[in-house]
């Protein structure tokens, strides 16, 4: 089943030679790590001859998307290991981007019935950090299990030393807003340093940095494919830090004044349940109209009601 | 009034009452789903087994060997009849049940004792007097004073989107078409399908009943299946099952008969959409066209949004749709602001 790829043995030595090239001469390393989403459950239901069929067309693929220099092969099971020498940390995303794209438009005929895969990718480079040959190699595989548990269709990069290193000074550089998970991590940085000092708030921000986290991961499920999900994600990694802005200056206000709401306050803005709306005329009107109805129906129900009571006394 | 004064002492819940899935937001950042079900211990001896009387959610659901299962919302209102899919059909446990679900999704916002509890519900626009009055009933045991407001007013309501937009609703039980332009929709505004989430799942068993042979397959696995994968896309992910055959665990692939079942909504949307966009002013309707939220449970069928506007495109001209961010709590959001922002007095004159 090698598929003209290198063998385990032949890759992993390959893969030494080069990260021990890429450490010695500082030139940029990445290793991707593809997989088919659900084969084993495809190989299960449409059998062997398929199995093949989608792991070649991936073979092709990914030759078609790669320079003749780089390293595909197969480390252990149905994944694929690509070490990608000489590219800079994006554009290691694009070929990512592009392989995850190229998967969606592969078809296959099996039992009279056209199929379509996805394939998932972990992505590890040495531009983030890392000090080590397993470890990067690690790093993709789990990234590649991150993508697949999300559902898929998708490539995840590990990024091990980024995110202890946010900086939340005013100078600070500004990360890229498609890098999520540098996003999340300053979210997570910034309200923990909200609330740096103050002990008794511990519960607090726990509890805010678990539904700001939360949010950010239903999100992530939610997200859909394509150019969409990317501008998708920039609003709610724009709107996230907004609510965060907002939050910070909650924290800060309850903190020193201790109001009568307590933690309980920090919502409210938060969730746009601030006074100072716009449209206030306008909303008004819609909100007394509400009332004008609720009004009207609790009336007929107790007139209702006095009948019912009235000819229930006439009949006993 | 000043905003630390209106909030003093008093919590605002917004609560979207579905088919489904019960959602609530809170003023105090809580904010809870729950599966419409209720389940009572069957006997003392499933009480005790059980560890408690009254179930709710998936676990009543899951234990619904054990207990006398309700699904009492039907079609987004209290059910009277014997109109049931999982759960019983009499009106006095479904009323039970309405209000032990409000009850309960009101204690999950974990209200403190001291605390005047103020709620908006959405309801259909349809709902007849008398459910309304129910669904009132089911709630004031539990708050100080509630009120009712239109589903998808609520939710345009809650991203202040108010004038010349068209919001789709898409529940369990029903799909709510809603005209917005400013001023409270009135019944001309509003259009209730019934080509909701439970339409979606019977036409989803339909076909693999038709497909499947041999296979046996429970309401809920053909619910969470569709949950799993829902989408109209083309190109989706490859919808895989396992469901016994002759009771052997077998996989099977349902990718054309999900993308057929949830694609079956499409059509009846785009004509609702295109009457309350026929009866409005002429000079405003390709505004109303480009501004049309997707809300609710059903939204999260992947490609929807895109599939609706190509629907749009190809039956009205045009069409752009936006699918709200958080499906499951725009309603429940939009209740919340709406508490949020009514005057104290108004709540005062409702208690």
């Amino acid at each position: 089943m090698s598929q003209g790829l290198f063998n385990p043995r032949e890759i992993h030595h390959l893969m030494v030679a080069e990260f021990d090239r890429s450490v010695r001469f500082g030139t940029p390393l990445a290793f991707l790590q593809i997989g088919v989403d659900r084969l084993g459950y495809l190989h299960d239901l449409y059998g062997e001859e398929s199995r093949q069929e989608i792991l070649s067309a991936i073979n092709d693929l990914l030759r078609a998307s790669t320079r003749a220099s780089d390293l595909l092969g197969y480390p252990d099971g149905d994944r694929i290991l690509a070490a990608v020498p000489h590219i800079e940390g994006e554009h290691a995303d694009l070929l990512a981007e592009r392989l995850v794209s190229g998967a969606r438009g592969l078809t296959f005929e099996a039992d009279g019935r056209t199929l379509r895969i996805t394939v998932s990718i972990g992505l590890a480079h040495t531009a983030d950090g890392t000090t080590s040959f397993d470890k990067m190699v690690q790093h993709a595989r789990d990234a590649a299990d991150l993508a697949s548990v999300k559902g898929g269709d998708r490539f995840h990069r590990v990024r091990p030393d980024v995110a202890p290193k946010v900086e939340l000074s005013p100078g600070a550089p500004v990360p890229a807003p498609s890098d999520t998970q540098f996003q999340d991590a300053l979210l997570a940085e910034s309200l923990k340093q909200a609330l740096s000092g103050e002990g008794g708030h511990a519960l607090l921000a726990q509890e805010l940095l678990g539904k700001i986290m939360a949010e950010v991961e239903t999100r992530f499920e939610d997200s859909s494919s394509g150019d969409s999900r990317h501008e998708m994600l920039e609003r709610r990694v724009a709107k996230l830090g907004d609510m965060l802005s907002r939050t910070e200056a909650q924290l800060r206000s309850v903190l020193s004044s201790q109001g009568p709401e307590g933690v309980a306050s920090v919502y409210q803005d938060v969730q746009g349940l601030d006074s100072s709306e716009s449209n206030v005329g306008q909303k008004k009107d819609l909100l007394t109209a509400i009332f004008d109805a609720n009004l009207r129906m609790k009336k007929i129900i107790e007139e209702d009601k006095s009948s019912s009571n009235t000819q229930g006394n006439q009949s006993t | 009034m000043t905003k630390s004064k209106k909030n003093h002492g008093v919590l605002y819940l917004g609560i979207d009452l579905g088919t489904s899935r019960t959602s609530i937001s809170a003023s105090n950042g809580e904010r809870e789903t729950v599966s419409s079900f209720v389940g009572y211990a069957k006997d003392s001896v499933a009480e005790k087994s059980l560890g408690k009387s009254t179930l709710f959610g998936d676990d009543a659901l899951a234990k619904r060997m054990s207990v006398d299962l309700y699904r009492p919302l039907s079609k987004g209102v209290i059910q009277e009849g014997e109109d049931t899919v999982h759960g019983n059909g009499d009106k006095e446990g479904n009323l039970r049940a309405a209000a032990d679900l409000i009850k309960e999704i009101i204690a999950r916002a974990k209200p403190r004792a001291d605390e005047l509890v103020y709620a908006v519900i959405g309801a259909p626009a349809e709902a007849s007097i008398h459910n309304k009055e129910a669904i009132l009933n089911a709630a004031r045991g539990s708050v100080d004073s509630v009120m009712l407001c239109s589903e998808p007013f609520a939710v345009a309501y809650g991203l202040d989107m108010l004038d010349d937009v068209l919001v789709i609703d898409i529940g369990a039980g029903t799909v709510d078409l809603c005209r917005m332009h400013g001023t409270m929709p009135e019944e001309s505004d509003q259009l209730t399908l019934t080509y909701g989430g439970d339409f979606v799942d019977a036409a989803f068993r339909e076909r693999l009943e038709a497909t499947l042979e041999g296979a046996s397959f429970s309401p809920k696995m053909v619910k969470d299946a569709k949950e799993r994968y829902a989408s109209v896309a083309d190109s989706m992910e490859p919808a895989i099952v396992n469901f016994p055959v002759n009771g052997k665990p077998t996989t099977f692939d349902v990718t054309d008969q999900l993308r057929e079942a949830c694609r079956l909504i499409i059509p009846p949307i785009v004509e609702g959409l295109g009457k309350l966009v026929a009866s409005f002013d002429p000079e405003f309707q390709d505004r109303l066209k480009d501004r049309v939220l997707l809300a609710g449970g059903g939204s999260q069928i992947k490609g929807l949004d895109t599939a609706i506007e190509a629907c749009m495109h190809d039956m009205l001209g045009r069409g752009t749709v936006q699918r709200i961010e958080e499906p499951m709590y725009g309603g429940a959001n939009g209740a919340l602001k709406i508490a949020h922002d009514m005057p104290a007095e108004y709540w005062e004159q409702l208690k």
